[in-house]
Order: C-alpha cells, then sequence, then structure tokens
C-alpha cells in the first residue's frame, strides 16, 4: 500500500471539515475521490501534504508516520499535488518551472536536460513555450505545465486536485488521457479529485466519496458509476 | 549652468542610488514575506555603527576587515530577526500586526544603539571623503563608490535570482508559496535568507551613506522614507521599478535645488509620492510588476 489516510479529523479554526475521513491507495492504482463543493476534497489533498492540521487520525505514507510533518517535507518524501488552480510561478518561463520541479531532486545538468526533454514529449505544447512566462500561457497549458512540474521530481504518489477546473472539454479529454498515460507507462499511483464524477469514475480503478467531511462511499468505480443514488448525486441522472 | 546641473545630475544620481538600494531592500522583504519592513532604517543606522563606531573607530580594523565583519554579523542579524519575529509575523491574520510589529522592531533596535553606542553623534575620518577635480566640477570618492557599488550589487542580485538554485527558490516563494512548499522548497529557510541577505544590503548602504550625514540614532530616518516612496514610484514588488523610482527621485530633488531652496529639497520625494499616489498608484513600472 502507498498511501493510508486512518479516520483523520480535521479543522479550519474552529470549524470541523473533515470526519474521520478514511482512504486508501494501492500501487499502480488510479483512485478518484469525487463530491460536491465543499464536501472536503480540497480539506483532504491538504490534509495529507500537512497544509491543513490533523487533530486526529494518522496518515501514514509507504509505511511512514507523515502525519504531523510539515509540506516541504512530505513532497521530498515523493508525494507531488498539483494544486487546484495549477498554481504555476507566474513570473518564471515554463523552463524555469519545471527546473523548480526537480528542486528537491539533485541532478547533474545533462540529467536534468533529459527529464526536461522527456516532458516536452509527453507535452510537445510545453517546448514551444519554453522561453515563455507561464502566466502568459491559457489554462490548458498552465495545467500541462503544473502536472509536468509535478512528474519533474519523480513522485511516488501524484494528486490532481480539480484538475478540468475551467478548461474547454477537449483539453480536459487531453488531459485525462495524459493521466492514464503517466500512470501506465510510469506506473505512478494517482489521485484525482473532481467535481467531474463522470470523468474521474471512468478514468479510475476505485472512488471515494464525499459529502460534507464524511466518506458516503467507496469502491470499485465501474460499480459506483451504476449505483443508483451516485448516478442521481454526481452523474445528473 | 550647466556645470551646476550637470554636478546636480551625479549627486543626484548617487542619491537616488541609495534611495533604489533602500527601494530594492524593502522589495526583497516585501515579495519574500509579504511583510512591510519599517524596522530597516534602523538596520541601516546599526549596520554604520556596527561598521564605523565599533570596527573602525573602537577597535581601529583595517577597513576590508571590518566590512567583511559587519556584513557577517548583519548577516546574522538578519537571520535570527527572521526566525524570531517575521516568519511568525507573515503567517498571522492581518498584515497590521505584521507591520506594527516592525516599528517596535525599529524602535528596540534604536533604544539599543543608544544604549551600546551612546547618543551624541560620530564622523569617521578617513571613510570616502576625498573629493576630486575633474575639470570645472567636484566629485566626492563617495558619490563615485556609491554608483560603482550600487551597479555592482544590483548585478550581483540579478545573477543570484536567475542563475543559482536559492534565488530561485527565492523568486519562487515570492510568486508562490503554496506552489513552492509543494516543490519541497522550505519557506522558512527561505525567508530566513531572504532577510540576512537584506539586512546585508542594509550594511552596505550604512557604508555608503556615512559620508553624507554623520553617525547617529536618526541618520536613516529620511533615506528610509524615500526609499519607500521609490519603491511606490517605480512599482511597488518589482526590482527595476525600486531601481527606476529611486534614481528618478534622487535626479528629482537635486535638480530642483535650482528652483526652489536646498532645505525644501526633501519635501520632493515626498510630493512625488503624493503625486503618484493620487495619480499612478501602481508607479511607472507597475503594469510590468502586475504581469509577471
Amino acid at each position: 500500500m502507498i498511501l493510508k489516510v486512518s479516520g483523520i479529523d480535521s479543522y479550519y479554526g474552529n470549524v470541523q471539515a473533515l470526519h474521520g475521513v478514511s482512504l486508501e491507495v494501492n500501487e499502480k492504482e488510479i483512485v478518484a475521490v469525487i463530491g460536491s463543493n465543499g464536501a472536503g476534497k480540497s480539506t483532504t489533498m491538504n490534509s495529507i501534504m500537512g497544509a491543513v492540521p490533523v487533530k486526529s487520525g494518522t496518515i501514514e505514507f509507504m509505511g511512514k508516520d507523515i502525519t504531523k510533518m510539515k509540506t516541504h517535507e512530505i513532497s521530498r518524501l515523493g508525494i507531488i499535488e498539483i494544486p487546484e488552480g495549477r498554481e504555476v510561478f507566474p513570473g518564471m518561463t515554463v523552463l524555469e518551472n519545471l527546473e523548480m520541479g526537480s528542486y528537491s531532486i539533485k541532478r547533474s545538468r545533462t540529467e536534468l536536460k533529459n527529464k526536461i526533454e522527456e516532458m516536452y514529449d509527453l507535452f510537445p505544447r510545453l517546448r514551444e513555450r519554453a522561453k515563455q512566462r507561464a502566466g502568459s500561457l491559457s489554462g490548458g497549458e498552465q495545467q500541462m505545465l503544473a502536472v509536468a512540474r509535478g512528474l519533474m521530481s519523480d513522485p511516488k504518489l501524484l494528486m490532481c486536485d480539480e484538475p478540468s477546473l475551467g478548461l474547454a472539454p477537449v483539453i480536459v479529454d487531453d488531459m485525462f488521457d495524459i493521466f492514464i498515460r503517466v500512470n501506465k507507462e510510469l506506473g505512478i499511483p494517482i489521485i484525482i479529485v473532481e467535481q467531474n464524477a463522470y470523468m474521474a469514475l471512468q478514468i479510475s480503478k476505485r472512488c471515494y466519496v464525499l459529502e460534507n467531511g464524511y466518506v458516503t462511499a467507496s469502491g470499485d468505480s465501474e460499480k459506483l458509476s451504476k449505483d443508483d443514488t451516485i448516478i442521481k448525486a454526481y452523474l445528473g441522472g | 549652468m550647466s556645470t551646476m546641473v550637470f554636478q546636480l545630475l551625479i549627486t543626484g544620481i548617487a542619491y537616488g542610488m541609495i534611495y533604489s538600494l533602500v527601494g530594492i531592500e524593502y522589495t526583497l522583504i516585501w515579495n519574500s514575506s509579504g511583510l512591510l519592513n519599517f524596522s530597516h532604517d534602523k538596520l541601516i543606522t546599526l549596520g554604520a555603527y556596527i561598521f564605523g563606531g565599533s570596527m573602525i573607530i573602537k577597535m581601529n580594523l583595517d577597513n576590508p576587515i571590518a566590512i567583511v565583519l559587519t556584513l557577517a554579523i548583519m548577516g546574522v542579524v538578519g537571520a535570527l530577526l527572521a526566525a524570531g519575529i517575521f516568519n511568525r509575523l507573515y503567517s498571522m491574520r492581518s498584515n497590521i500586526f505584521a507591520i506594527i510589529g516592525t516599528v517596535v522592531l525599529a524602535k528596540i533596535i534604536s533604544e539599543f544603539i543608544r544604549l551600546f553606542w551612546g547618543s551624541g553623534n560620530m564622523r569617521v575620518s578617513g571613510w570616502l571623503d576625498k573629493t576630486y577635480f575633474i575639470g570645472g566640477f567636484a566629485i566626492t570618492s563617495a558619490n563615485i563608490v556609491i554608483i560603482i557599488v550600487a551597479i555592482l550589487l544590483v548585478a550581483v542580485l540579478e545573477v543570484f535570482f536567475k542563475f543559482t538554485k536559492t534565488g530561485k527558490a527565492m523568486r519562487c516563494v515570492e510568486q508562490n508559496k503554496k506552489a513552492a512548499a509543494l516543490m519541497g522548497i522550505n519557506i522558512n529557510r527561505s525567508i530566513c535568507i531572504t532577510t540576512a541577505l537584506s539586512a546585508m544590503i542594509c550594511a552596505v548602504i550604512g557604508f555608503l551613506v556615512i559620508p553624507l550625514v554623520n553617525i547617529s540614532a536618526t541618520m536613516a530616518t529620511t533615506i528610509g522614507l524615500k526609499g519607500f516612496c521609490s519603491g511606490v514610484i517605480g512599482g511597488f514588488g518589482y526590482i527595476p521599478g525600486a531601481i527606476a523610482g529611486g534614481i528618478f527621485i534622487g535626479v528629482v530633488e537635486n535638480l530642483a535645488t535650482i528652483f526652489i531652496p536646498a532645505v525644501y529639497k526633501d519635501a520632493v520625494s515626498f510630493l512625488l509620492l503624493i503625486v503618484f499616489l493620487l495619480i499612478k498608484p501602481t508607479g511607472f513600472l507597475g503594469k510590468r510588476a502586475q504581469g509577471r
């Protein structure tokens, strides 16, 4: 097992945002976390990343307790979050953004260059834009950059928070294809947090449904996508 | 007439570069931690006292040794300030706490200076006090050194931020703290380094202003405020803006003495500040700063 979140309670100030949330990610698996706005999806991600304090419960990553660790320490262990809203470094070029993605890894100049080439092969658009400031890219391009920047550090687990938010449907399709490729070709397990439940259920193996800070359903994505309550609540049935 | 204009222009550029350095220093702290540091004129004063008051006058050290030692001490002071105060202040709910914190810090430093060095003025003889006559006009060694050191310092900072890993990490923290942490950058450590760097820049400014004003507890007050003005006029949070704003203020206030009595010189930069805040609050390079 790569990641094991056991019964965590998280708070924003005095407001409890998560109630005993548990989830697991196994090797080479794509796991989806779906739920409506404010259900606690991003809070779950932020709790895993150490950005929101966890009051009780534990988070284990590859057998190591990371519950109380700081964000940069967790990132160095190999969990990379691609945050909601991309969060690229707007004043830096695409190339510089990619270089910063490998900040926590010691690489020689050639190794770094090869890694960047690898990303350009995965996202040819980024090669064309290499010298442009990231702030001047389109939303889809920024999302590609955010994913590529995340992959730069050879993550052991990738977490994508709302990757489809604000993107055109065509680009969303491309994006999800990329995730499938990353998962298949590089063998990296991925957590996808989405309001776009249809897409998330399609590409994931297993799925967790969050409501008001509780996990209300979980299991095989294929089965869940045929479940009546899920269809009613999230698939517009 | 033209000699006088040229003379004022040189002085203006030299003073302007001091303001620019102060503005850069403001910008560094602002960008890295989101703090407006109102204690930094006292850090400039502290640097000048450590260098002039202790190392040169009391201990009679050679200039280069005194410079290196002062820089080292100020670097440590900066890192301690970050670890003890700034890192705690930047994460507080309102900026007001942090700003008041830096104002109080300024008081503490200036009282420390009064206790340690006394309240009298000091003069460092033999430090950048030569005057050269070239053609028809005079140029002081202080002005020459200020211009050279400022240009070098800006160049070094530019290289540091563009090409070193630490420098790039500092830019990341400045642009997006959340993403920087996600990349594995230790934000608190980065702010420590930035503050140490800015305290060292304060020390350099201290060295440079010693020949212009006596060493005293209030020596850097106007310079500190004008540095803030240069940031606003050039475009706050943008280093090229601080440089442009500083030189602009320096040149304008010195050229203004052709038309107005020299005692009103200091008012010019504050007048410019008000005009810019009313007409172009983003400063003249502000658009580019926002597009970053």
